[in-house]
């Protein structure tokens, strides 16, 4: 699920920063910049793991910023195909369910994704699992075990201003996940965890 | 910014804690308090709060240090001496999820029927809770939604290994 990604980057040390030893300033200005952030093909960023590498600093003639040459490593969320993971489920419509884990909101199984012979309670707005006899509910907020199917990248294209003479009006477009996966949940082992104990 | 390598390693959940564990202790200690900036703080926090949620076998580490490097080397070993046939990416997915019963494990390990029969499938799963542990049911028949982590402690408690200081590298 966690990958660690080396990077190299120029970092700039402002002269309020200077009172920090290096190492945690260097870290923070790091933190600051790629902490969750989508990386297009890489994956969220977390937090950096280690600082593998740093430059002497060179100070800039101008404004007095240390610059310096840094190589580290980050530890960024992206869950290869296939893998199993948990995640609470967050809304469920006829199309499917989204799911959502505390810091990744982007996870998607669509209908034909669920386990064989499940339908959409309309009036309950909840996918029910009709397995032999049984019933077995979707549960908003129930915590679910889905396997990696497919991820999709996707990077913001600047948009237009707005030109219509009202100039508050806000403008509408659909915001697009970055990075988004998409799951299934039609095997067994998969779904709500509560089942499978 | 420039990628020198996209992926130089994977991580197991237990890795990611412990880093973030490491980092909050350390930001903690000593006179002067320290703490990441904001978003990655949160993001730290929320990692750690997903982590720390039920089935998730860490959910109660703080209690029982039942994972640590050396049950990720002995599971490895106990898997290369007994079931060869298990992949290393498939050991540390039984890493992370820890599956306790058959149903789980298939989702694991792939075409499980064919590769191992159902009494190896067993054992599989006997070596897992010998190594990692399980949590013992509860008592009420529903869980809350939001699983309280480290409500129970069962079992687990005579299996302490105190592991300090594993992400030094």
């Amino acid at each position: 699920m966690w990958i660690l990604t080396k990077i190299a980057d120029l970092v700039q040390l402002k002269p309020q920063d200077f009172n920090k030893p290096s190492i945690e300033a260097i870290e923070d200005k790091i933190n600051e910049k790629y902490a969750n952030k989508v990386i297009p093909n890489i994956g969220l960023c977390i937090c950096v793991w280690d600082i593998t590498n740093a430059s002497e600093g060179l100070i800039g003639q101008y404004d007095g910023h240390v610059n310096i040459n840094v190589e580290f490593h980050m530890v960024v969320f992206r869950p290869h195909k296939d893998e199993v993971i948990q995640a609470r489920i967050d809304k469920q419509t006829s199309e499917g369910i989204r799911l959502v884990t505390p810091f990744f909101n982007d996870i998607w199984v669509p209908s034909t994704e669920l386990p064989e012979n499940s339908e959409f309670a309309e009036a309950e707005k909840l996918w029910i699992w009709n397995c032999d006899d049984q019933q077995l509910y979707f549960d908003t907020h129930e915590t679910v075990r889905f396997q990696v199917i497919e991820e999709k990248w996707h990077t913001q294209a600047p948009t237009k201003p707005n030109e219509s003479a009202d100039s508050n009006a806000p403008t509408k477009t659909r915001h697009q996940p970055p990075y988004s996966i998409v799951g299934t949940m039609a095997a067994p082992g998969l779904g709500c965890c509560l089942w499978w104990e | 910014m420039k990628i020198l390598e996209s992926q130089s390693a994977v991580l197991t959940n237990y890795e990611v804690y412990q880093h973030i564990v490491d980092i909050q202790q350390r930001n903690s200690a000593g006179k002067k308090k320290r703490r990441m900036p904001e978003d990655a703080f949160r993001l730290s926090k929320e990692v750690l709060k997903y982590l720390q949620t039920e089935p998730n076998p860490l959910h109660n580490q703080k209690e029982t240090q039942r994972y640590s490097e050396n049950s990720l080397q002995l599971l490895c070993e106990k898997f290369a001496e007994s079931f060869p046939d298990i992949t290393k990416g498939e050991g540390l997915a039984i890493f992370d999820v820890r599956p306790t019963n058959i149903a789980v494990l298939t989702t694991l390990i792939e075409d499980i029927d064919t590769r191992f029969t159902e009494q190896e499938q067993q054992q599989i799963i006997d070596l897992i809770v010998e190594i990692l542990g399980k949590d013992e049911p509860k008592d009420e028949e529903d869980e809350e939604e939001e699983g309280e982590e480290g409500a129970e402690d069962g079992e687990d408690g005579d299996a302490v290994q105190s592991v300090e200081a594993v992400n030094g590298a």
